[in-house]
């Protein structure tokens, strides 16, 4: 990782009900994954992109613009995740019919795990899938409420657990799935 | 110092502490911690935050099994705003730096949360969110020194949106010296409420929940609709004096009038009475000169009552020897329930209602549940054994009604005769005149009562149509619409004609401009509240003469539309006052 990068993107708020409930607890919660400091901007008002109360006062409507800087040693990394998360429209599914793309939760895990320079294993059904190597995504197949392990080496690999432990956690945000009982 | 200008619904200046009642239900005993206890203070707040915490993600797994993830997600998403280490440190700071106790950290960080959402309409939906966790945070400090609306252990002042008639009936009266509410009008619930009980009221302030932190201190001044939150050293004492100034002068003109007959100069009596809602009144009622009880209203034993059923024989019974105790053989005028069963029923069988006013309410009520209604009759039949009482059925429409709810009484008197209980053989009976069916029809139904009391809240908004609770059309209330004052007259008459007394008990006789046009309508009989109003009213009637009294009535009578008749008595009342040497009402 590089040391004290700093990266900015612009954005804009795509989903029908803006930053909202749903869009500030994720995007908080991706942020805290990452060492760097990330502010988040909005209408000239800038606020700490890990903290819920500050993104919720932004008051994002659907089409605002979005600045969101990453400053430390994984900036470079915060900012693919976080972007992706906005471009994906926070992965708020309210409008999106459950059938049509059912391996969105495997999209979801290829692409974030691209982000990270570590080399990730998933472990599943026995096996141990080097993701880094095998690129073969689309053979793989489990439904979003398996609970499949992960293990990460390299520089990032923390970051790169922590990310893919919130994905696994939260059923791969395939809402459909998190409304299923767990025990 | 902060000043806010709200709609004044009952006199009287009061200093205090503030209770809000919609974030916290909770009072903060103290604000500040000594110097030193800081560390202490915010572990804490620490440990309060990590309960609700793990209370919260305890709900939000709960949610997610029963009711699905879309509703564990509020409880997530509170989780994760007390998660929230930046907005944690708020708290943590305003402890360090300021010396804030927790509870009065999170109150006050709150607040300032709480205007920023309220300010801007697309985080407005999230203010209820912040109320739910400010409550959940001080009920994780405050643990058993919780302090509810029911039980406080000192005197506050109340500061609410609104005021529910149940929340009025639980609180604990002598205790909350005030109100401030931010929705309601001039006629609202908890103004009438208020005014009952002597204490300083504004309403329709609009944010003042907002504006307050529990806790803060805060000035009404009921008379002028003012509110004065945090007030400066010199403000409380300006408002010290003049609170002393009132009560100085309200003794004075009190001790002066208590013992002087209510008549005109030229000799008509006028009877003075209270409107009470609890037999705690009565005493209050007396002390400032009240000839009896004209209305006792009954309903907040059904909506007070902490059972979830109907109030029995005994639990009435109670109460009214309580006021017939007071009363030391005056009179008191009991009118049995009226309320619809949504009002005081936990049942779930009470049918939500499109047009409640026009529902089943009142004595209708009463004919359709009458192991409810005998519960009361039998009370009020017992009570009349033991003090002056007469009964009053509410929201009369017909005759038939005024007869089966006779019938039912009658029963209860066979069953009363059977059992070998006493009662008064012959207690008055009579009604309220506040339908215009009422009126229209009052020849006939003076030939079955013993009296008539006309209650000219239900009046007025039946007769003009309008729901006085109603902001959009509120103005179009007007006690002194030539339409209610002919409707007043002819009941009159009809009462006169039957030889049967008949007495104003509605709002109308507690409001000082209408006390002589009442009189010239022929209305001799007042029953108002509060009692304090009662020494005033006096001093009126004691200053003018029958004549006076009806030329006015006439003038008000003969204006037209109800503009012209609001403008036409103004300037008839304040004429007669300057002539009388009566300083006009405020």
């Amino acid at each position: 990782m590089g040391s004290n990068q700093k990266y900015t993107c612009e954005l804009s708020i795509n989903n029908p009900l803006g930053f909202h409930v749903r869009p500030v607890q994720r995007f908080a919660e991706f942020a805290q994954v990452f060492q760097s400091d990330i502010h988040v901007e909005i209408d000239g008002r800038e606020v700490n992109g890990k903290s819920v109360m500050g993104l919720m006062s932004l008051g994002g409507r659907c089409g605002a613009k979005m600045k969101v800087t990453s400053c430390g040693e994984d900036a470079r990394q915060a900012r693919d995740v976080l972007r992706y998360l906005v471009r994906e429209d926070f992965f708020v599914e309210d409008e999106l019919d459950p059938e049509e793309n059912p391996r969105r939760h495997i999209e979801r895990l290829k692409e974030l795990s691209s982000f990270f320079e570590s080399r990730i294993k998933l472990l599943f059904d026995g096996e141990e899938l080097d993701l880094e190597y095998d690129k073969d995504f689309d053979l793989l197949d489990f439904s979003p409420t398996t609970d499949v392990e992960f293990s990460a080496e390299g520089e990032d690999a923390e970051q790169a657990s922590k990310m893919l432990q919130l994905l696994v956690k939260y059923k791969f945000y395939v809402e459909d799935a998190m409304n299923v009982a767990s025990d | 110092m902060d000043i806010r200008q709200g709609i004044p619904v009952s006199t009287g200046i009061t200093i205090g502490e503030v209770f809000l009642l919609e974030a916290e239900g909770v009072r903060i005993p103290s604000h500040f911690i000594p110097e030193g206890e800081e560390e202490h203070e915010v572990e804490r707040l620490e440990k309060a935050f990590n309960n609700a915490l793990a209370e919260l993600e305890g709900l939000a797994d709960e949610l997610r099994k029963k009711a699905g993830q879309k509703i564990a997600e509020i409880f997530v998403a509170h989780a994760g705003m007390l998660g929230d280490e930046s907005f944690r440190q708020e708290f943590f700071e305003r402890i360090q730096k300021k010396n804030y106790t927790a509870e009065f950290a999170v109150a006050r960080t709150m607040r300032h949360w709480r205007k920023l959402f309220q300010a801007d309409d697309f985080l407005a939906p999230r203010v209820a969110d912040l109320e739910d966790l400010e409550r959940r945070l001080l009920k994780h400090l405050l643990g058993q020194k919780r302090e509810e609306l029911s039980s406080l252990q000192k005197e506050v002042i109340l500061v609410a949106h609104d005021l529910s008639p149940s929340q009025i009936a639980s609180m604990d009266t002598d205790k909350v010296k005030g109100f401030a509410t931010n929705a309601g009008g001039p006629t609202s619930h908890a103004g009438i409420i208020a005014s009952a009980l002597g204490i300083p009221a504004v309403v329709g302030l609009g944010s003042i929940t907002n504006d307050v932190t529990g806790g803060d201190t805060i000035i009404i001044d009921g008379g002028r609709g003012l509110v004065t939150i945090e007030p400066d050293e010199e403000t409380c004492q300006r408002y010290s004096m003049r609170r002393q100034e009132v009560l100085e002068s309200d003794q004075v003109l009190r001790r002066e009038l208590k013992d002087l007959p209510s008549e005109t100069k030229d000799g008509l009596k006028v009877s003075l009475m209270a409107n009470i809602e609890s037999p705690k009144e009565v005493a209050k009622a007396i002390e400032y000169g009240a000839d009896g009880i004209g209305l006792y209203r009954t309903e907040f034993l059904y909506v007070g009552s902490k059972s979830q059923e109907a109030p029995n024989a005994n639990n009435h019974f109670r109460a009214y020897m309580d006021a017939l105790n007071d009363l030391d053989g005056r009179p008191m005028i009991i009118r049995t329930l009226d309320l619809g069963a949504d009002k005081f029923s936990m049942s779930d069988n009470v049918v939500k209602e499109r047009n409640p006013f026009l529902g089943l309410r009142s004595l209708r009520y009463c004919l359709k549940n009458p192991e409810v209604f005998e519960e009361q009759l039998r009370a009020i039949l017992r009570a009349s054994a033991y003090g002056n009482v007469s009964l009053m059925f509410p929201l009369v429409s017909g005759l038939e009604e005024l007869q089966a709810a006779k019938e039912i009484l009658n029963d209860v008197k066979k069953q009363m005769d059977d059992n070998g209980d006493e009662y008064d053989p012959d207690l008055p009976v009579g009604i309220m005149i506040e339908l215009p069916s009422a009126v229209m029809n009052a020849d006939v139904l003076a030939q079955h009562s013993d009296f008539f009391s006309i209650g000219t809240n239900d009046l007025i908004q039946y007769t003009l149509a309008v729901d006085r609770g109603n902001e959009h059309v509120a103005d179009l209330y007007r006690p002194e619409h030539p339409a209610v004052l002919k409707l007043i007259k002819m009941a009159v008459e009809a009462a006169n004609n039957a030889g049967i007394p008949i007495s104003v008990c509605g709002e109308m006789a507690s409001v000082v401009l209408y006390t002589v046009l009442l009189i010239g309508l022929g209305v001799h009989r007042l029953s108002l509240a509060p009692p304090q109003l009662i020494p005033e009213v006096k001093k009126i009637i004691r200053s003018i003469d029958q004549a006076d009294a009806e030329e006015l009535a006439k003038q008000v009578l003969s204006a037209g539309g109800p503009e012209k008749a609001r403008e036409v008595l103004l300037d008839a009342n304040r004429q007669l006052m300057k002539d009388k040497g009566i300083a006009p009402p405020i």
